[in-house]
């Protein structure tokens, strides 16, 4: 990781609540879908933000992207603020972050040929004539491993596969420096998964790409990642190298989705799984560690006072007990 | 196995789609024994929940044709039986569905107390109330909801992904049967979510002796909890064998293939190239060769039969290799 450089994105104390409705609009309570986080992301990095549904990932990676505002902390980009203290970032800096959602397809307008769809972004944020947008998303269309035949084609005419490769083309068309992957292989074949994660490398050396890589797959996080952090419930509960994060987990919450991870040729689940239980309501958190009504490692001293994220082994751990 | 409790022997049958015929299942073959649990594994569009649906008779009537081949369950054939008598016996009583997404199953408006109890009294007429509510209650705790009681109250938006799939589990055993289809039932799933429901269809399987046929794309799944694997492809067989044996020595290309494309931890990325072949205009002889790294003429030509390649190792293929192979 180049220090000298600086870090390309910084995430410091960021927070995102949103109001919990009851019957008539009448607001319950506050859901802190992000509490406190806090990273930084060298250039050409990729880090993993991996947890359970609900745990807060996408809500972060959208909040970094701007699609949220922050009800906590701040976002800086090369330094500069880009989110946080009610600061509006300008269309040049919303180019420069993009967000790849989950589902291609769905955010593909089913009545636009791609031609249209890939010019969009163009038309929004630049004053290019035509003719150099054209030559532009050929291009662009070609490095995502697409035929140009299939500008003029309707997204409902392509399998899931190529859909993502459009999406992809259509965020890569701005020449963005950090991309937000959202589940970017949720819904696709194993054979065609590892066409799609190539095509991820191959960008992004291409590009020069910093990405963030929402995932519920850990084997995916683990082929593709070179940090990873764990989320749940909000916060980050564990940050580290990948291959310390595999090799030596330290948070127990963290050694249990590792457990809970299917894999051939190893101990067979019936005989041997630990994680019971579903994660608490997050507009109710349990005092203390939030994951300790879960934890086989829980001492009644976890719930008192809510663990820091410190060294603990190769990573850092939020946990009274790591290791 | 001498007597399987399902068996299915060459089944074919088509969707009709605005380009003609799809030939979705094109004489496929399986057997499940008495509280087994077989791996129905493949890719999207392998046909694999087709024939889930067939075993169930629960295909959508009017655009499907059936071209031939036979499913029997103990011994008799459903495809014969008269509808009516098919659907007081078998279908949802002694072969059940566990379906892929649990939330579109329950109806918003109802609590889940009064659709499970509708169910119940559907499938158990033969109870009286009091012993119906006692066995839904004993079911509740069988799938291991918490505060079973308190559940029933509750309307389906209440509670989490995981209890709505062991909802359905506890609603497919409500009339004791003797198979469960269970349908891609943790792709929806977190892995820690998934890992319990596992754990759960393999209890059942081992304490209750129901059977289960486990339709998954997911092989990592299912080496966790099955007795034997059936590989699909393209609609038709490719590979059958006990577990053990079926991810010891894996002999069919595309099988081969399949877990070569699963990520090991190396970051090696390898998929599959090519496409499935068009199910309306599909290529003589076997449907992966297209894609097959082992493909020789006879394979564009003939269809490899399904046939024992040793030690009831089932296999659909001209050019297999050694099992030591690659």
């Amino acid at each position: 990781m180049a220090e000298a450089q600086g870090p390309i994105l910084e995430v410091r104390g960021l927070g995102k609540s949103f109001d919990v409705h009851g019957s008539f609009g009448r607001i319950k309570g506050r859901l802190k879908a992000v509490d406190d986080v806090s990273f930084s992301l060298a250039r050409g990095e990729v880090l993993g933000l991996v947890g359970e549904s609900g745990c807060g990932k996408s809500t972060l990676g959208k909040t970094i992207m701007g699609i949220h505002e922050p009800t906590a902390g701040e976002v800086l980009f090369e330094g500069k603020l880009i989110a946080g203290g009610g600061f509006r970032r300008d269309n040049a800096m919303r180019a420069r972050v993009q967000y790849a959602y989950q589902d291609p397809g769905a955010s593909l307008d089913p009545r636009w040929k791609l031609r249209d769809s890939l010019h969009e972004p163009l038309v929004v944020h630049t004053d290019w004539p035509r003719a150099r947008r054209d030559a532009h998303v050929r291009e662009i269309v070609r490095l995502v491993g697409l035929p140009e035949t299939h500008l003029d084609l309707y997204p409902h005419e392509i399998s899931g596969g190529q859909q993502r490769r459009v999406g992809l083309a259509r965020i890569l068309t701005l020449r963005p420096e950090v991309v937000v992957l959202d589940e970017p292989t949720s819904g696709l074949d194993v054979s065609v998964q590892a066409t799609v994660l190539t095509l991820f490398r191959d960008l992004q050396r291409e590009f020069d790409l910093t990405y963030i890589l929402v995932s519920h797959d850990l084997a995916v996080v683990r082929t593709m990642c070179d940090r990873v952090a764990v989320m749940y419930l909000g916060r980050i509960v564990e940050i580290g190298p990948t291959k310390e994060i595999f090799a030596r987990p330290q948070h127990p919450y963290t050694r249990s989705l590792l457990a809970a991870m299917p894999r051939i040729g190893g101990p067979r689940i019936a005989r041997d799984f630990a994680l019971g239980g579903e994660p608490p309501d997050p507009a109710n958190l349990p005092s203390g560690c939030r994951f300790r009504t879960r934890c086989p490692k829980a001492q009644p001293g976890c719930a008192a006072t809510e663990p820091a994220l410190l060294e603990a082994g190769g990573t850092r751990a939020a946990c009274f007990h790591p290791g | 196995m001498a007597d399987p409790l399902l068996c299915v022997r060459e089944l074919s049958l088509s969707y009709r789609v605005e380009a003609g015929l799809a030939r979705v299942l094109d004489g496929v073959s399986l057997s499940v024994g008495a509280g087994e649990i077989v791996g129905l594994v493949g890719e999207s569009g392998c046909g694999k929940s087709t024939l889930g649906r067939a075993v169930l008779g629960a295909l959508p009537r009017g655009s499907v044709e059936i071209h031939g081949g036979a499913v029997t369950f103990r011994g008799r054939d459903l495809l014969a039986m008269q509808e009516a008598e098919a659907a007081r016996e078998i279908r949802g009583r002694a072969i059940t569905l566990v379906p892929q997404d649990p939330f579109t199953s329950f109806n918003p408006l109802f609590t889940i107390g009064t659709q499970i109890r509708d169910l119940a009294r559907f499938k158990r007429p033969d109870l009286p109330k009091a012993r119906r509510e006692t066995r839904i209650l004993e079911l509740l705790d069988a799938v291991q909801l918490p505060q079973p009681r308190q559940i029933l109250d509750k309307y389906p938006h209440e509670v989490s992904g995981g209890q709505r799939q062991r909802l359905m589990i506890a609603m497919a055993l409500l009339p004791d049967p003797a198979m469960i289809v269970a349908d891609e039932p943790t792709t929806a799933l977190d892995v820690t979510i998934q890992a319990q429901i596992l754990g759960l269809l393999r209890r059942l399987a081992n304490e209750h002796g129901c059977a289960v046929l486990f339709t998954t794309h997911d092989l990592g799944a299912a080496y966790e909890i099955c007795d034997s694997i059936a590989v699909m492809y393209a609609g038709q067989n490719a590979e059958a064998a006990l577990v053990g044996d079926f991810f010891d020595r894996p002999r069919h290309p595309y099988t081969r293939a399949l877990l070569g494309s699963l990520l090991d931890g190396s970051g090696r990325l390898q998929g599959i190239p090519g496409e499935v072949p068009s199910l309306v205009t599909p290529p003589a002889g076997c449907r992966f060769a297209s894609r097959c790294g082992r493909a020789v003429d006879a394979c564009r030509e003939t269809r490899p039969a399904f046939a024992d390649a040793g030690g009831g190792h089932l296999l659909a293929c001209h050019n297999p290799g050694e099992p030591s192979d690659g």
